[in-house]
């Protein structure tokens, strides 16, 4: 099973919301919660690049990634919100965002051109 | 319990009017009419809806940046500020020329339908058209600027759509101009209709995950605040009273549900035009447009709560 754009984008918010709730229960300038900031910073980031940009939905790759995303997204689901599990869930959102750094970069470079421009 | 009364008075009107042109063999475009009024006027606070939402989409978006690198004590930049949207200027003006359009499609139908349609028809033409050559333009311009994925030529099909009735109304054939706007219009409306759909789905998502980073400074905030004053804690418990309450009616803000309801309104209008226009027909299109009428009433009033909030 793999996802549309819009489909996608719905995830990674998700995911963002849940990383939120997760980072408040921290304290600012704890380790765990500076990592959790830091992945809700990066996975934001992408998630505004797939809102930006326009993306050919029915290419392989983006079926084969939007596909492993989920998997992953299904294990993380379970145990976001137990804060024992933190390493592992750390893990599967290191996991979350490399898939989704590779799905970026199938957005046209004609696209991130401008964008790139501009930093 | 009066106006109860007159409502249905109305509608035992309605029908006695429209039976009165089908038994007599008249199926004329004054049987589209209630459906139709009442399909612009939801139509028209939808449109509004999503025409709010993709004109603050980079304001907010550029706001969240603003916060966000604050909070991290983070530099910012002009380029920066300018990278921050969600939504290119071209991307915008085609998506803006279009639901003006759609809006002016639905005001020719409402014209045509009336009775007295050649003037009113002829004037409601012209409007679209021009509102046809600005979503040109636009189109043009987003093609050479970027990518334009579906949306180009979704606004491209409906603006061809258009073009063809005004030709109609303008050489005076108002029932074909009636029909053919409603009957040609299925596939073009609908395919504009969920693309709209999807960046009101993407435009919710950033402006959740906004809403979502504000809860956690509020938390923040709060937590710092306890080793303060009393003063300070007050503030902060205000500050995240404010925030929660903005998360919660963001929960009901989604005009999904509106615009689904207005591609089922529509393709019941497509399935009255085609059909032999039996009673039974149109009392099918009204339950739609019903529907679509109640759904907008809801959407509009989650729209203008959370914004009472945002402000």
């Amino acid at each position: 099973m793999s996802l549309s754009r819009i489909e996608l984008i719905e995830l990674l918010g998700g995911v963002v919301v849940e990383l939120d709730i997760l980072r408040s229960q921290f304290k600012l300038g704890d380790p765990v919660r500076s990592d959790l900031d830091e992945a809700r910073s990066e996975l934001s980031f992408y998630t505004d690049k797939m809102i930006r940009h326009h993306i050919s939905e029915g290419s392989k790759s983006f079926i084969e990634l939007t596909a492993s995303l989920l998997a992953v997204n299904n294990q993380l689901r379970f145990s976001i919100r137990d804060t024992s599990k933190i390493a592992s869930n750390l893990q599967l959102i290191v996991q979350i965002i490399g898939i989704v750094d590779e799905i970026v970069k199938l957005i046209p470079i004609a696209a991130l051109f401008r964008s790139h421009l501009a930093k | 319990m009066h106006s109860q009364y007159i409502r249905l008075t109305q509608r035992k009107l309605f029908t006695l009017t429209i039976m009165f042109y089908l038994l007599s063999g008249c199926a004329s475009p004054a049987a589209y009419q209630e459906p139709i009024i009442k399909f612009q006027q939801a139509s028209t606070i939808l449109i509004e809806s999503a025409r709010t939402e993709y004109k603050s989409a980079n304001r907010m978006a550029r706001n969240a940046l603003i916060d966000e690198n604050s909070e991290k004590k983070a530099d910012i930049d002009i380029a920066k500020l300018r990278d921050s949207g969600v939504i290119s200027s071209e991307d915008l003006d085609v998506r803006l020329n279009a639901l003006n359009a759609l809006s002016k499609h639905g005001q020719l139908l409402l014209a045509l339908s009336s009775s007295d349609a050649p003037e009113k028809a002829a004037e409601a033409a012209k409007s679209l058209n021009s509102s046809i050559v600005s979503l040109n333009h636009s189109i043009d311009n987003l093609r050479s600027a970027q990518p334009s994925g579906n949306i180009d030529q979704a606004a491209g099909a409906f603006s061809k759509l258009a073009a063809l009735v005004t030709k109609d109304v303008l050489n005076n054939k108002i029932s074909t101009a009636l029909d053919g706007a409603i009957n040609s219009s299925s596939k073009p409306v609908s395919a504009l209709i969920i693309l709209i759909e999807d960046d009101m789905r993407a435009l919710s998502v950033k402006r959740q995950k906004v809403i979502s980073a504000a809860r956690v400074r509020a938390v923040d905030g709060y937590r710092e605040s306890l080793n303060k004053g009393a003063d300070q804690i007050k503030k902060s418990v205000s500050e995240l009273k404010a925030a929660e309450d903005n998360w919660d009616n963001n929960l009901l803000v989604s005009p999904t549900p509106g615009l689904e309801a207005m591609r089922d309104a529509h393709s019941q209008l497509v399935d009255y035009a085609k059909s032999s226009k039996k009673p039974q027909d149109l009392s099918e299109l009204v339950d739609a447009v019903d529907a679509f009428s109640q759904r907008v009433t809801i959407v509009a009033e989650a729209v203008k709560a959370a914004k009472a909030y945002r402000e």
